[in-house]
């Protein structure tokens, strides 16, 4: 057994995948697993007869659109290394969040509040732990963007939530 | 190396408070997690005192479920979670894969500073209005969702929702912190199968832990809206209180059942199999030789890990799902016995033709192989929903799982603290009084346990306040004094631990580095590590972790896995 003492492996240290890159695919893991499970509840939750469809409000999917430019310019700042279209993705996070309260407000104008259905408890609560890692994202983003930080890690995590708002829309408006 | 660096700590706050070392997060951790066991112990000797004489009514009923909810509780999320896997996982893992700290440090001390208000909330619920919670440690909803159900259910239940977020918080946080160390920080040479299985099971831990969390994070978020927002995910129609029919409808308490039990089976597993972990290493290091099968354990780590994602619903056999489910979730759960057939042989061949050393440590490790085939075996009749049906929720399950995770976690904690403890202290524990603690502890807990399981054949349901006014469950109340004196033998035993613990931090008999001549890395940097865990270069790691010679005179028969330059 003492001559077991073998090569080292040829890979070293430096060959590795780099720790942000590790942090950042596990947080997405969690993130996901967290929307896997309310999306458990929403399948189940469902069926049930007290269940009365709401339609999506109209604030929401301009939004969505925001979203959408906000990642693709995320990218563009990412690949160009640009600090301005940084900046107009962080200030169309911005649009997204208020388009998200804003859609509150249509909501509840037309009378659905949090406990009226189950479908609009859903609305209000997706949205609301949805926008809540968003804020994340966007304070990452402000944070990359006044210490001039790499933006790779934070873009993955911008690109996630994006797909994940689509996501939850598509669970939704179904 | 981390990949934030931190210099040396320059006060006295800096370096035992707002720490960012791993070994100083590590052994706060610990000692949270011990003032935890005692406050849990505590209400384990209640518990027993309570149900054994029951016309004392020592306690009330409502007061009572508090009693069972907070000992469940405490014990799983503020004990063995805290020592195992967050206390020993933060002082182990750097110093095993030759790093000079976690990856993310001043995540790590976040991490321990959310766990202490979580600690706070959990003590003070027991004084608030109403008392602490008392719907089961599993929070059941519709007991858990209305406030004014019991008393219990009111501020104690909203307290230990907002606990049990800060507990998931920082246990995701300590996660992924290790997912990335264990990835990322290995030393030169140290492979992912040069790692010793102790890291192993941390790193299926981990995975286990940030995956199945989060939809246990969703369910609480839906719970305290059912609670406080006036929603129906869980609650149904006609639930009817104070001769009131509530306005909730359509809800579904199974749901929560189904997201609990998604995290609840898994988070067995990220309890246990650290503590299989542990009991690897100790056995190769008292039993002279290499682990038995050390790649096939690997593998089977993995297989449980995945196996106990997808068997959660052997907890619900009683909910009226389709045979077929069960019959699935049987079958699931029954195929875990191979990959746990796989590490407990492989753990009894380790031992084989081997040249013991009784140390102390080896007690523990060997009592901990015993009880996971002792409480293996009891898991089958739970396993198999025909037997199930009958055993569901009765002192065989309360048996069942104790062995597991209680006697299984708790006999390799404290394996891992008198194994380890000269490299945190630069000391060893009393070996007399080790053994004292280990025979005083071991016999009565395995003991007890195992007749709870004959309590539960005999039909003796858990949770009830007073078991005497129901016929049936008389014969199974015949043991409970036995029971009761042993619990209170065992806890008192703790007293013996606590005080050579103490004792030893600062008169125990000073040791070298690595005063077991084991092999793993940790021992070649001085007990205890400094800053940066080794004084010069890292190690560079030429072999495999376990590089006995049971051939080998004594004191000669190991190779240390790490050359220090």
């Amino acid at each position: 057994m003492t001559s077991s003492a073998v090569e080292l492996p040829a890979h070293g240290a430096d060959l590795r995948p780099r720790a942000g890159d590790i942090m950042c695919i596990v947080l997405l893991g969690v993130v996901a697993m967290l929307f896997a499970g309310f999306t458990a509840a929403y399948f189940i939750r469902r069926p049930s007869p007290d269940w009365v469809p709401i339609a999506i409000p109209s604030w929401s999917w301009l939004g969505t659109a925001a979203l959408v430019v906000s990642s693709a310019l995320l990218e563009g700042a990412r690949r160009r290394q640009n600090r301005s279209l940084l900046g107009a993705s962080i200030l169309l996070g911005f649009v997204f969040l208020g388009s998200q309260v804003l859609s509150w407000n249509e909501l509840s104008a037309a009378g659905v509040y949090l406990p009226s259905t189950p479908h609009g408890s859903f609305y209000f609560m997706l949205t609301a732990v949805h926008g809540v890692h968003l804020l994340c994202g966007l304070l990452a983003l402000i944070y990359t963007a006044v210490r001039r930080a790499e933006i790779r890690w934070v873009a993955g995590y911008w690109h996630f939530m994006g797909l994940i708002w689509l996501y939850t829309l598509l669970l939704l408006a179904n | 190396m981390a990949v934030e660096e931190h210099s040396a700590p320059t006060s006295f706050v800096q370096k035992y408070i707002f720490s960012q070392d791993h070994k100083v997060i590590g052994l706060q951790y610990i000692f949270t997690a011990l003032f935890m066991a005692i406050v849990g112990g505590g209400l384990a000797v209640m518990i027993r005192t309570q149900i054994t004489w029951p016309e004392k009514a020592m306690v009330t009923p409502e007061a009572y479920l508090s009693l069972v909810t907070m000992h469940g509780t405490i014990m799983v999320f503020f004990v063995v979670s805290l020592a195992l896997v967050s206390g020993f996982g933060n002082f182990l893992i750097p110093l095993m894969i030759g790093a000079r700290d976690m990856a993310y440090p001043l995540l790590n001390m976040l991490s321990y500073w959310t766990i202490v208000p979580a600690c706070l909330l959990v003590l003070v619920s027991f004084v608030v209005e109403g008392g602490a919670a008392a719907a089961g440690w599993t929070a059941y909803p519709p007991l858990s969702a209305l406030p004014e159900a019991v008393p219990g259910s009111g501020l104690g239940q909203t307290l230990w929702l907002l606990a049990m977020a800060l507990f998931i918080v920082s246990f995701t946080m300590g996660g992924l912190n290790y997912i990335v160390t264990i990835l990322n920080c290995r030393a030169k040479g140290m492979s992912l199968m040069r790692m010793p299985l102790t890291i192993w099971t941390y790193f299926m831990s981990s995975i286990l832990g940030v995956l199945s969390f989060p939809p246990l994070t969703a369910a609480a978020i839906m719970l305290l809206l059912d609670r406080h927002g006036g929603t129906s995910f869980f609650l149904p129609d006609g639930l009817v209180f104070n001769n009131e029919v509530l306005a909730h409808e359509g809800g579904t308490p199974l749901l929560f059942q189904h997201l609990f039990w998604f995290l609840g089976h898994p988070e067995v597993y990220v309890l246990v199999l650290p503590g299989i972990g542990i009991t690897f290493d100790l056995i190769a290091t008292f039993a002279r030789r290499p682990v038995f099968g050390y790649k096939t354990s690997v593998y089977a780590l993995v297989v449980v890990g995945f196996l106990s994602m997808i068997v959660w619903g052997h907890h619900m056999y009683v909910t009226g799902m389709n045979p077929y489910v069960g019959e699935y979730f049987s079958v699931a759960t029954v195929l875990i016995t191979a990959p746990f057939a796989v590490l407990g042989m492989n753990l009894v061949a380790s031992l084989w033709r081997s040249r013991i050393r009784m140390e102390v440590p080896m007690y523990w490790a060997l009592g901990t192989v015993a009880v996971i085939g002792l409480g293996g075996f009891g898991g089958l009749f739970l396993a198999t929903s025909i037997s199930d049906i009958y055993f569901h929720d009765s002192f065989f399950v309360v048996g069942h799982f104790h062995l597991m995770i209680g006697v299984v976690t708790v006999l390799s904690i404290f394996a891992g603290l008198y194994h380890w403890f000269p490299k945190m202290f630069g000391r060893v524990m009393n070996a007399r009084l080790g053994k004292l603690h280990f025979w005083l502890t071991y016999v009565p807990m395995v003991t007890l346990f195992f007749l709870m399981h004959l309590q539960g054949m005999s039909g003796l349901l858990r949770r009830y306040y007073d078991h005497s006014i129901y016929e049936f469950q008389k014969p199974g109340q015949e043991l409970a004094l036995a029971i009761t004196l042993l619990t209170y033998t065992a806890f008192a035993a703790q007293g013996i631990f606590f005080w050579n613990f103490f004792r030893s931090m600062f008169s125990g008999e000073k040791v070298g580095e690595n005063p077991w001549n084991a092999t793993t890395v940790e021992w070649t940097t001085p007990s205890p590590a400094g800053h940066g865990n080794w004084p010069g270069a890292l190690p560079v790691i030429d072999r495999h972790p376990y590089d006995y010679d049971p051939a080998a005179a004594e004191d000669k028969d190991y190779n240390p896995q790490g050359v220090v330059a």
